[in-house]
């Protein structure tokens, strides 16, 4: 249609693309900066016509930032580079401008109108960008409609055959909230392609999938890529790399490592560029001698809050010995974060066995765990870890108010003298215990709530990503603290994302993959290619 | 909490006026004193004690259900039932007294097991049923109305027998026996919020849920706790209708629930929850009584009072509002 028109345009506008294959889309010299990080530091992504392009890396690599660049949630003028589509240079200015220009995303999370059909969440996303509807193409209807009211039989009619040209098995008529959430999914792939995008970007598009979903979706996908749309893919998982896409991107710490083709495709070689970095002498780690056991778990099940027949974990058992870290690797979504929040009480258990030293106990919530010697620091810091209405002191003395109190009143002094004392140790960086929370750094505030897992002295204490979102300084501090628990002969589970750290720290492995445990592993045979191959495992099953 | 944010003024520089002006209990003072000095500017009579103490002994219905509803509120929740279930209770006190003979103790226990069993009712469907307690306490309201309705008969039901009429006319330091106990359930509500573990955990739980559960705290059984006290005190505020009337009526309570929540909400309690002072609940009661005196002695039309009372009520929210962020700034920027 318009390619000719674009084409002459690029030759106007940039040396890069002429001579070379045809680019959808390019984005050269991309740099993002935010307060104290480059999240993107000169990134380039060329993809060709038709291609799907694999963009891999680990967490902070720098993958979502250069998506949001590319879809415009950070606006032209908010980063350097630049973005061509077709050769052509755009400036999208927000997600929208993005997606009427040709840039079709479809997020990570779930994101459906759970009230209405599939039609109506397709048309509804349609109804916004009615003014580039104007004038057909390809031959597709008209929907523009000119009164106020919706044309549902055109809206249907619409959907049955954007749903048909893209193979996509949905009934336009269908109540969303029946739907899987493979076919939500699929939903929001239809939605985005409702605009003819001449790239799509997938963000993660199988991590709530299950196999045979994950196969309908490598269908479409390539049934796309037969139509001349260009496919970005992210993914964490090597097994999808390999076999679906033409090339990959390989980014890390926000810059590019490597791009391979499909014919040089070397699963070691990606691993060692997702990860290749140097370990400096940041992580401080003293061993200690493991003494008795003091949580095993053995068979943990638990079951998906809203999806039936699905388990969060499955069948995951493990132990954990006194002045021992065991660390918990995986990809983010792999159930790390829900097999310990069933270990805390916070999650129901379905079914499997809880040892506290050797007994069999029960945890139905929260405060049982806590009488069982269970702290849990949660990854989410906002949402579990502070009382943003209160101060350090109250913050750190919740935790084990009986150790303050004479009857049931609780005496402020000794409330004081408790915090003071974490607030000491821990080197809190504020003024006093009196200030308010929320007016302290990032790493502070992991201070606080750490300090307030320690205050209710935990025989068991869980770590839940513990320097997430922190500067490097406080890391130090925090692994130095990790350090001091075991010493003290605190046995320790901590999850972390972050392989290096993880790595450096922890006495022994389990490695999760989608709900399950695939391996274990000991100190010495623990490397970041072994634990990111068992991490990566899956265990799909391709119809 | 309250006192922390003190200190920390103090230790900052300041005007004592506007340390005074900042303190949590003067942003309600403020507008009762401007509201009394209006009002005596106009009638002068208003400024006696018969109108003072008569304002201060009135209070004390609407107070004992505000300070249920200030349990309820701090703890992240909600009872839209403590207006009716006050007057079920009353009326199942009255009907205990009057079928069942029991004296004076008996009486009153009746009236405030009805209570706290309303209460432990909400508090099960909430924490159990994992209803949201606006439509449980809402629920509950009707079925509140509809009980008091069918036991009384829809008529007053007379407790002289209990000879309490010689208590509630006393009227010790010219006010009666009533407020002073009120006086003293505030005070001991404002011991439970600020110095009990119980305190701190309903505290914790109303600012973030999720905190508290990671701090190792049951929150179902604090909410349970916290419902079962609402149902105390709508009780208490029942019986104190009770007594002063000598009958009970299924009429005596009826929107009651939103005097005590507009009361707690000018007394400067979150309605986020986590935060306010009992002390505060309480002269929130005491403005909106004075407000309403005040419209009445100035013989302001019955129709036109609802509106202003509207309008001055969002006035005195709208200035606690800006007194806090006054205290934010200074807390934060000093």
């Amino acid at each position: 249609m318009q390619a000719d028109e674009s084409i002459r345009f690029s030759q106007d506008t940039g040396a890069e693309s002429a001579g070379t294959q045809q680019f959808a889309m390019q984005a050269i010299n991309i740099t993002k900066r935010f307060p104290g990080v480059v999240a993107n530091d000169n990134v380039c992504l060329n993809v060709r016509k038709g291609e799907v392009m694999g963009l891999i890396g680990e967490n902070g690599a720098g993958k979502s930032t250069l998506l949001k660049v590319l879809n415009g949630v950070y606006p032209h003028g908010s980063y350097t580079g630049t973005l061509l589509l077709d050769g052509r240079e755009i400036r999208p200015a927000s997600p929208n401008d993005a997606m009427l220009l040709g840039v079709g995303y479809v997020p990570q999370e779930i994101n459906v109108l759970k009230y209405f059909s599939v039609a109506e969440n397709i048309f509804m996303f349609d109804l916004r960008m009615e003014s580039t509807r104007d004038k057909p193409q390809d031959g597709r209807p008209v929907r523009k409609s000119r009164t106020p009211f919706a044309n549902f039989s055109e809206m249907f009619r619409a959907t049955k055959q954007l749903l048909a040209d893209n193979r996509i098995d949905l009934n336009p008529r269908a109540d969303v909230r029946k739907l899987s959430i493979g076919q939500q999914q699929m939903l929001m792939i239809a939605r985005a392609l409702a605009i003819n995008p001449k790239v799509l970007i997938l963000d993660e598009p199988t991590t709530s999938l299950s196999g045979k979903d994950v196969a309908q979706l490598f269908m479409v996908i390539r049934h796309l890529q037969a139509r001349g749309v260009s496919i970005i893919f992210v993914t964490h998982k090597l097994a999808e790399i390999v076999e679906l896409t033409d090339r990959v991107t390989i980014l890390r710490d926000g810059k590019n490592i490597s791009v391979y083709e499909r014919s040089q495709y070397n699963t070691r070689k990606i691993v060692q560029d997702m990860i290749g970095r140097d370990i400096a002498a940041m992580y401080v780690k003293e061993a200690q001698t493991p003494g008795d056991e003091v949580l095993r778990v053995e068979n943990l099940t638990v079951e998906h809050p809203y999806v039936a027949n699905r388990n969060l974990i499955e069948n995951v058992s493990f132990s954990v010995r006194r002045g021992e870290i065991l660390g918990m690797a995986g990809l983010v979504g792999a159930g790390r974060s829900e097999a310990c929040m069933a270990i805390f009480g916070m999650l129901p258990v379905k079914s499997g066995k809880i040892f506290i030293e050797g007994k069999p106990v029960t945890i139905r919530n929260s405060q049982e765990a806590v009488r069982h010697g269970i702290g849990m620091v949660s990854e989410d810091r906002k949402k579990f870890g502070l009382n943003f209405v209160w101060d350090i002191r109250n913050n750190i003395g919740i935790s084990n108010l009986g150790a303050v109190a004479r009857g049931p009143f609780v005496l402020k002094s000794a409330l004081s003298r408790r915090a003071e004392k974490y607030f000491k140790s821990l080197r809190v960086k504020a003024r006093s215990i009196d200030t308010r929370v929320a007016t302290l750094s990032g790493g502070n505030q992991q201070k606080i709530v750490i300090a307030r897992s320690l205050n209710s002295q935990p025989k068991l204490m869980i770590l839940d990503e513990p320097t997430k979102g922190i500067d490097v300084g406080s890391k130090n501090e925090i692994y130095g603290l990790i350090n001091e628990m075991t010493k003290e002969g605190v046995a320790v589970v901590m999850i972390s994302s972050e392989l290096p750290e993880l790595l450096a720290m922890s006495d022994r492995f389990v490695v999760m993959a989608e709900g399950k445990v695939v391996g274990e592993l000991a100190q010495d045979q623990a490397t970041e290619t072994s634990v990111m191959e068992m991490a990566t495992t899956t265990f799909k099953t391709v119809s | 909490m309250k006192k922390d944010a003190e200190a920390r003024l103090r230790s900052q520089s300041g005007s004592a006026l506007s340390r005074f002006l900042l303190n949590p209990e003067v942003g309600v003072l403020i507008p009762i004193v401007i509201l009394s000095i209006v009002t005596t500017s106009i009638k002068p009579s208003f400024f006696t004690w018969k109108y003072f103490s008569s304002i201060l002994m009135g209070s004390i219905f609407i107070g004992a259900a505000a300070m249920g509803e200030a349990f309820a509120i701090m703890s992240g929740e909600i009872d839209l039932s403590v207006g009716m279930n006050g007057t079920f209770s009353g009326v199942m006190a009255a009907y205990a007294c009057i079928n069942w003979g029991f004296g004076v103790v008996p009486t009153l226990l009746v009236g405030l097991g009805t209570g706290a069993l309303i209460g432990a009712f909400n508090g099960f469907c909430v924490t159990k049923l994992k209803l949201s307690s606006w439509i449980t306490t809402l629920a509950t309201q009707f079925i509140c109305t509809g009980l008091a309705v069918t036991v009384s008969d829809g008529y007053p039901m007379s407790i002289s027998s209990l000879g309490t009429s010689g208590f509630t006319r006393a009227r010790p330091l010219g006010l009666s026996w009533l407020f002073f106990i009120f006086i003293g359930l505030i005070v001991v509500c404002d011991i439970i919020i600020r110095k009990t573990k119980f305190g701190y955990r309903l505290r914790a739980v109303g600012g973030n849920q999720e905190f508290a559960q990671m701090s190792g705290i049951n929150v179902k059984r604090v909410k349970m706790m916290v419902f079962i006290i609402s149902g105390l005190f709508a009780a208490v505020g029942g019986l104190f209708d009770v007594l002063v009337n000598a009958s009970a009526s299924s009429t005596f309570g009826v929107g009651r629930e939103f005097r005590a929540i507009i009361s707690v909400a000018i007394g400067g309690i979150s309605m986020a929850g986590g935060a306010g002072s009992m002390y505060g609940a309480g002269l929130g009661v005491l403005l909106f009584h004075t407000l309403w005196y005040a419209l009445r002695i100035l013989k302001i039309d019955t129709n036109l009072q609802l509106v202003l009372i509207g309008f001055i009520l969002l006035l005195s929210v709208l200035l606690d509002i800006f007194r806090k962020r006054v205290e934010a700034r200074r807390l934060i920027g000093g």
